[in-house]
Parts: structure tokens; sequence; C-alpha cells
């Protein structure tokens, strides 16, 4: 090598970074290059001098301030399973907004599976009760299409009923201990002025006052009458194995109570077959269990006055089927 | 000094593993670890002790957040200061540029609230008279070091001031060791010539 090779590798050779020939060769050289000796002291020094520069310390502050941005890191880009189950940074877990949700559901879905019941119009119930109206055939000629078609409504209720399970209420007594027509019943003065204009031309000539007011109830007297005893076969076929009876409610406003009553039927858990109206009175056929029949009543009590109550033997069980009258 | 850094890249490798495996802990020990190594790397490079601070924690929160990106091909340590070299030459041209274009304060502080001032270690405890003449030397050394291109500083703040292998510094810098060579013989020769210049001799 020549001098001025030699001289670009004495750095190296400073840091032992040469193959063992060139450092034998440099050596050498050095042996017998005065300028040469003069360069590698001059650069070892230069090296010792760099490496005596004093080191700085780190601040104490650095690690703690570097651990909590990388924790900041770690909070702000959650992993995947954190972020599908606490999207939200509040402490609002989505299991807990599912289990709300599934509640709410659950909830509406209840609702809507018994509204169908509650809005099944009057016309679907004629429709129900038109078989029967061949019941109604031994009815006198004398009475008018009108008034077929509200006995026909009433058919079921007290067509229907076989005497064992009827309600030996007071009203249902009266027929046989008054003369007929009945002048007075109680519950029944209370509607009289408005029901009577819508009645006049439906009942028949020969009822009275009590019957053109409550069909029903006229049809239930007629039924003991020869003429009339084909009438519960009739309604027989679907309330074979139902109990039966009656509830005459009186209250102050009869349009506004028909919401109340439906609710209280179906909050109770009984189910409505039917509804109608009659011009002067409403007719609700509800069909429920006979223990919570009690329950029933209880609930009609806070919306009006229940004059009229079916006879319920205790322990009787099944489904019974009620009218409700006001 | 070889023979010691492959001892504590085994121990690199296990806090890494269980780093990776979401324990903080091993990432806080790494950082103890190599946190003085680093800062004096940047404070060399910037010649600042607040942005050798600023780069040393920028460093390791992107070495926590590309750790993803670190597979273990090369040690754990050379790795970091490459990112740490980056950053600090980063950090030195913004330094620079911003020098250039602001009015110079003389009511300025010279390191930041958060940031002491470096403390000096000193070796063998010299005479008063060797302390100043070393302060002397101290001082124009950096202004020499300061003087050299990025290339040639990094090398000679890696290899004479950090004591890394010429094979690490080809890692580091992704060089060929005789570019390290050459380098490192260049950069030695004008700090050389730098010091003669300022204090008359060596």
């Amino acid at each position: 090598m020549e001098h001025a090779e030699i001289q670009g590798k004495l750095s190296a050779y400073l840091d032992n970074a040469v193959s063992a020939e060139e450092k034998a060769e440099i050596k050498r050289h050095l042996g017998i290059c005065g300028s040469c000796r003069v360069a590698i002291a001059d650069l070892e020094l230069t090296v010792g001098y760099i490496k005596s520069l004093p080191e700085v310390e780190p601040p104490p502050w650095l690690t703690s301030k570097i651990m909590a941005i990388v924790r900041d890191d770690t909070i702000r880009n959650p992993s995947l399973w954190q972020r599908i189950f606490f999207p939200l940074h509040v402490k609002l877990p989505i299991e807990v907004v599912a289990l709300v949700f599934l509640c709410v559901t659950g909830y509406y879905l209840t609702r809507t599976i018994v509204t169908p019941t509650l809005l099944t119009t009057s016309s679907s119930i004629q429709k129900r009760i038109l078989p029967q109206s061949a019941a109604n055939k031994a009815l006198p000629a004398g009475s008018s299409a009108q008034s077929t078609e509200t006995r026909n409504k009433t058919a079921p209720v007290t067509g229907t009923l076989p005497s064992p399970a009827m309600p030996p209420s007071p009203t249902a007594a009266q027929p046989e201990e008054e003369p007929y027509p009945a002048p007075t019943l109680p519950a029944r003065t209370m509607h009289e002025p408005e029901l009577r204009p819508a009645d006049e031309g439906v009942m028949e000539p020969s009822l009275g006052k009590e019957e053109k007011t409550a069909p029903h109830k006229a049809m239930q007297r007629s039924m003991k009458s020869p003429g009339y005893e084909t009438a519960p076969a009739a309604g027989t076929a679907e309330t074979m194995e139902a109990g039966k009876g009656e509830v005459f409610l009186v209250v102050d406003d009869p349009n506004a109570a028909t919401g109340d009553i439906e609710e209280a039927v179906t909050r109770i858990g009984g189910g409505i077959s039917g509804h109608s109206y009659s011009g002067d009175s409403h007719l609700l056929f509800v069909r429920i269990d006979a223990q919570k029949v009690p329950a029933l009543l209880e609930r009609l009590d806070r919306i009006g006055t229940v004059q009229e109550r079916p006879q319920i033997s205790k322990g009787a069980g099944g489904t019974v089927e009620l009218t409700i009258r006001w | 000094m070889s023979g010691d850094r492959q001892h504590i890249t085994d121990e690199d490798f296990a806090l890494l593993a269980s780093w990776r495996s979401g324990d903080l802990s091993s990432f806080e020990a790494l950082v103890r670890k190599y946190q003085k190594r680093m800062i004096n790397i940047a404070f060399r490079i910037t010649g600042d002790y607040e942005d050798a601070c600023e780069v040393t924690q920028d460093a390791f929160v992107a070495a926590y957040r590309g750790i993803d990106s670190f597979r273990g091909e090369s040690r754990f340590s050379t790795w970091l200061t490459s990112v740490t070299l980056n950053l600090s030459r980063n950090r030195l041209q913004q330094a620079q540029s911003k020098r250039r274009n602001e009015v110079y304060s003389l009511d300025a502080p010279v390191n930041g609230e958060n940031c002491a001032p470096p403390i000096e270690r000193t070796s063998p405890v010299p005479s008063a008279l060797e302390q100043l003449e070393l302060r002397a030397v101290h001082e124009k050394l950096q202004e020499c070091i300061k003087a050299l291109s990025d290339n040639f500083r990094e090398t000679m703040v890696l290899r004479d001031l950090q004591d890394y292998s010429y094979d690490e510094i080809c890692a580091i810098l992704k060089v060929r060791e005789g570019t390290v060579k050459s380098r490192l013989f260049r950069a030695r020769e004008m700090v050389k010539d730098c010091l003669k210049r300022g204090m008359g001799e060596l």
C-alpha cells in the first residue's frame, strides 16, 4: 500500500477494523513514516476527546410521560372486542341496551297480539252471529227487519245460556215475579231517556219498557215460551263447554267507557269475541277464565257501577262467556 | 461490548414477547433500559437537550405504535436507534429552518420548563484548570461535531460516542461497511482539523 492509502486506513486501523495483512503492513509503514505516526497520534487524541464528551441523563419524568402517552393510546385504540362491546365512551355495555330493547319489543309484541281482538268491528261480529238467525225464525212476525237484526245480535247471549249456568241475579229473577211488562228496573231507568228513542221502533210492540232497553233480557224471557225453545240450540255448538254470565254496568258516559271496559278485559287476560252497539246500549262479548271473573268485576266497579253480577261458583274452572252490557 | 449487547438482546426478545402479549410493564422496562442511550444520540445529533427529550419520547411512542412492523430481523436496540436517528434528523432540519425564519430573542430560555439542563458525567476528577480546559475542549468539540454533515455526524455519534460496531452501524444507516469506514475517517479528520483550528494544537 502507498502512503496515501495507508493514511486513509488509519481510522479503521485505530478501531481494529482492518484485516491482519493490512494491520501488519500499516504497522510496518508507521515504523518508517513519521508523518503517519503524527497523523495517527492526532487521530487517537481526537477520538479520545470525542469519547470523553459527557453523557446527558434523561429527565426523571421521561419514562412516566412516555407510559402515560402509551396508556392513553391504548384506551383510544381499543381492541376489536372492546370496540364491539364498548362502542361509546360511557360505562353502558351493549348488553344492557340489548336487554332493554328485548323488554320493550316483547311488551309491544304482546300488545300487538292482543290488539286485533280489540279492533274487531261490529260487522265481523254480525257475521259471526249470523248463523244463529235461524233461531229467531220463531219470533213473532210483527217484528221489523231492524228488530230481527237486534235480536240476532243478542241471540248468542240469551239464546245460548243454558238454564243451569244462568246467574241467579235479581234482574234475571224479576220477569217471573213481576207482571209483564215490568215498569221499573233501577239500573235501566238511569239510561231510559237516552236509550228509548233509538229502541222504539226496534222492539216488539208487546214488549214493555224494560224489554225495549234490554233486548237480550227480553229474549231470555221469551225463551221460556214454547215458541222460543229452539233458539238455544243454534248457539250451543260454539259454547258447549263454556259457562255463561251477564254483567250490567252503569256508567256516566257509555261511549267513553268502551275503551276502559275493553282494556279492563284484556288486562285481566280475557278475550273479546265481539262488540255490538244497538243504539241504546253497548254489548261486549267476552271469554274469560272463570277464576278471573271477580277480578274483572273489581275493575269494572272502578269504571262504573256494576248492577248485575254473574254468579260463578267458587272453584269453577274453564272459560266463561260473559256479556257485559252498559 | 458486543457480547454484552448479545446478552441484552436475548432479554429484549423476552420483553418484546411479553409486551406484544399486552404486558405494558415489559415496554416500560425497555424504556428504562434504552432511554439514556437514545437521549444521548438525539442530543448529539440535534445539539439541544429539550429537542432530545422530545425526540426520545416520540421515538418510544413511535416504537410502541409500530411494533408490528418490527419483525425481529435486527436487534430491538438497532431498530429503536434507527427510529431515534430519523426523528433526530427531522427535528434538526425543523430547528434549522425555524431558526432561519424567526428573530433571535435574547430573553428566550435556553431550556424548556420540563427539561433540566444536561447533567455532565466527568471521568476521573481533574483539577480546576484541567476542568476548565476540558470544558473548553468539549464546547469546541460540540461545535465541530455540529458543523459536520448529517451522514458524518451520525456515523461518528454511533461509533465514537455509543460504541456501536461497524455491523450495527451498517444496519442502522443501511450503508456498506466501506462507506461507514470512509465516513468515519473523514469525520474524524474534519473534527481533528476543527479542533486544531480552535485550540492551536491538540
